[in-house]
């Protein structure tokens, strides 16, 4: 049974990557548009290689792509990465990346993003649309 | 969209697997989706899903409800008797929430107990049976193995878990070296790893809802006893007996002072009090004893118990002077200009709401105030923002301070009386010093606890023309008169007296005090500017006029000054009056 969250200020979101998969699109894709020039370099052209992942809430384990990793510790934490100029869900997702996707709370991305306000930020990721993958986190309250 | 699945999967399939759950067959599942609206239905969806998923101590709708039960109220006679002291209410409740989620835990662990709480950090064996807290405690069965690859966590584990039709087979962490909040450590609980507002937090969002219950139950409980915020169990009080409380009045009238509970238990140390008992307790025992007893009063500012004999205090203490008791009254300050509301923050007048007014500096060692003719036939102080931070705040009625006369040294004994902010006791010292309605006082702070410098400014007595009040054919009029005065005084404020006594008899009944205060403004008013040669009276003059048979604030006086014609602004507080535009 799929867990039905109603989502407020304070439910928790995260990355789904189950989502990328129904949608049969590739998180390695989207992760290379997000290295930095040094990354891009190193590692745009080497073959895909998956780790396990695991879930810093549930103890889950994905198989994702081993960009992410290299996205997460490096080109998500530098200055230039989450910015006002960047657009908003991707600053949302890279926020997601740079914390090793643990879930948030609106409020909480609002800390982090603070010219994007926690209603606004809830609104757009409780809609129809999903981007990128974002959703409420099962099982986790606040 | 009034929400989402945390899953990802399409509403309707969530639905049919929320209902299965929930023990709706699938058919009737689907007959009721057709027959009610969309929203209705995620509605349903989410109250059933909401009971099966969420823990009742999790919501605000338990503890507002909460009721304490008889078992809960023995409970926390078991946390006193180990406590061994008095408790706040905030101890009490929080052991009570501590309680309640404990037993919510302990009933969810009852009802998990088929396999080990699923870890990241330990490891595990094919075919063995985990439970999974995030995932709503489900059980898992693992069914395979293989190592785990990931350029941060070393080596470790993923094993493979079938979860059953809920959620199917999925992939875990074991055997894992890296930090991970499911690993139940030292001092962590399941409540934790299960992502769970802890009873600490819980409390505090809902204390406003348990705290009363908490206190209805104990108030009820015959077991318990309350002493100024602290509860304790009446089987561990120190036996005080009637002996007990006959020395202890006799050492508060030998002293002529009130006492510490301390104090008083010192008194008793030869009698047959058990040494065993803690001190805090005796104190306790002592204070619920006293409390008890009708020869004693509590006295005491905030957070200090000190007691009194209730046949030492002033008879008048418990009810408030007549000279101080005002009507309602309704006026409105935005008619005010800015003279009258600086003025209004200069009249020391406790009835005044001073929320909005200029406040005065604050005077760290002195401040001075004008007496006011209620205050000195009742003889009392205002307690004002002004002078607050000279007296103790009351924690129940009053509290006893000591005036101490800057000159003279001499010691009067003083009652706070924050709630209807006078401070009583000077009575006899006014009339002792002929202070005039007008007279400057001032107050002192000392080194002394609860003790009070009081002083005027003593003048060598001459006969001086001031206004004076007089009763001319049974009613209130004013005329220059020739006084002695030996103080210095507000020209403005001053107004003598020729025939105490006949004024007196003028004081407004309660129900005369009800009565329009235009009519009897307008009579002063005309009467006050006769007798002046620029024939116009100050707005501080009026206020201290009106007080000498009603007790009147300056707001509304300063309200009605402000809205009739017939009084006339004649610039810095005078006034003039025209009997001729008379509304």
């Amino acid at each position: 049974m799929a867990e039905y969250v109603r989502p407020t200020l304070d439910t928790k979101f995260h990355i789904d990557f189950d989502w990328w998969q129904q949608q049969k699109r590739s998180l390695r894709v989207h992760l290379q548009a997000h290295l930095c020039p040094g990354c891009r370099a190193q590692y745009a052209d080497q073959p895909a290689e998956d780790i396990d992942w695991v879930d810093p809430s549930t103890g889950e384990v994905k198989r994702i792509d081993r960009l992410w990793e290299v996205v997460r510790a490096c080109c998500a934490q530098r200055d230039e990465a989450i910015t006002s100029q960047t657009p908003f869900t991707a600053a949302v997702f890279l926020t997601f990346v740079a914390n090793d996707n643990t879930p948030l709370t609106p409020l909480e991305l609002h800390q982090k993003l603070f010219w994007r306000p926690a209603q606004t930020i809830l609104q757009t990721f409780s809609g129809r649309e999903t981007f990128y993958g974002i959703r409420p986190a099962p099982g986790a309250k606040k | 969209m009034l929400g989402v699945l945390a899953s990802g999967r399409p509403s309707g399939s969530g639905y049919d697997r929320a209902a299965n759950a929930a023990g709706c067959p699938a058919g009737r599942a689907d007959a009721r989706r057709s027959l009610l609206p969309t929203y209705q239905v995620v509605i349903e969806l989410r109250e059933i899903l909401v009971q099966l998923v969420q823990r009742k101590t999790q919501t605000a709708k338990y503890w507002q409800q909460l009721s304490v039960t008889p078992e809960e109220i023995g409970h926390l006679m078991d946390f006193v008797r180990q406590n061994g002291q008095p408790v706040t209410i905030e101890d009490l409740a929080l052991a009570l929430v501590q309680q309640r989620c404990q037993a919510e835990e302990l009933a969810v662990h009852t009802e998990f107990q088929r396999g080990s709480l699923y870890q990241p950090q330990s490891s595990y064996q094919l075919g063995e049976e985990l439970v999974f807290p995030r995932f709503n405690f489900a059980l898992g069965k693992v069914i395979g193995q293989r190592p785990g690859h990931h350029p941060r966590y070393g080596d470790f584990t993923v094993i493979q878990v079938d979860m059953g039709a809920r959620y199917g087979v999925r992939e875990f962490a074991a055997e894992l070296q890296h930090p991970h909040v499911l690993n139940v450590g030292d001092g962590q609980a399941l409540t934790e790893s299960e992502g769970l507002i802890p009873p600490a937090e819980l409390y505090a969002m809902y204390r406003d809802s348990i705290d009363p219950a908490l206190s209805e139950a104990l108030e009820a409980s015959s077991e318990f006893v309350n002493f100024r915020g602290k509860w304790f169990l009446k089987e561990l009080l120190a036996p005080i007996h009637t002996g007990h409380l006959n020395i202890a009045e006799a050492a508060i009238e030998e002293k002529e002072q009130p006492l510490a509970p301390e104090a008083v238990l010192k008194e008793l140390r030869d009698l047959d009090l058990p040494t065993d008992i803690p001190p805090e307790v005796q104190a306790f025992s002592l204070n619920v004893a006293m409390q008890a007893d009708e020869r004693f009063s509590m006295v005491g500012p905030k957070q200090q118990v000190l007691w009194y004999l209730r046949r030492l205090e002033p008879p008048d203490l418990g009810r408030v002077p007549r000279y101080l008791v005002a009507p309602k009254f309704s006026y409105d300050l935005g008619r005010l200009d800015g003279e009258l509301i600086r003025l209004l923050g200069e009249i020391d007048d406790e009835l005044t709401d001073n929320a909005g007014l200029v406040q005065p500096v604050p005077v760290p060692d002195m401040v001075t105030l004008v007496l006011t003719y209620p205050h000195r036939r009742a003889g009392t102080l205002p307690i004002t923002p002004k002078t607050a931070p000279f007296f103790p705040e009351a924690e129940e009625d009053y509290v006893r301070i000591t005036f101490v006369d800057r000159h003279s040294g001499q010691r009067m004994p003083g009652w706070v009386v924050s709630k209807h902010k006078y401070v009583l006791g000077l009575g006899p010292w006014y009339a002792q010093r002929k202070l005039p309605t007008g007279a400057y006082i001032s107050l002192h702070r000392t080194d002394e606890p609860l003790t009070v410098g009081i002083s005027y400014r003593p003048v060598r007595e001459k006969r001086e023309w001031i206004r004076g009040a007089v009763v001319q054919a049974g009613r209130l009029s004013f005329q220059n008169l020739r006084q002695p005065i030996a103080c210095e005084y507000d020209d403005l404020m001053i107004v003598g007296e020729d025939n105490p006594v006949a004024l007196e008899g003028l004081w407004a009944s309660p129900e005369e005090q009800k009565r329009p205060l235009l009519p009897f403004l307008r009579q002063v008013a005309l009467d006050l500017v006769k007798i002046n040669p620029q024939r116009t009276v100050h707005a501080k003059t009026l206020y201290s006029a009106v007080n000498i048979v009603r007790r009147c604030p300056p707001a509304p006086i300063f309200h009605e000054l402000s809205s009739h014609a017939c009084f006339v602004p004649m610039g810095h507080g005078y006034w003039t009056y025209d009997p001729t535009k008379e509304d």
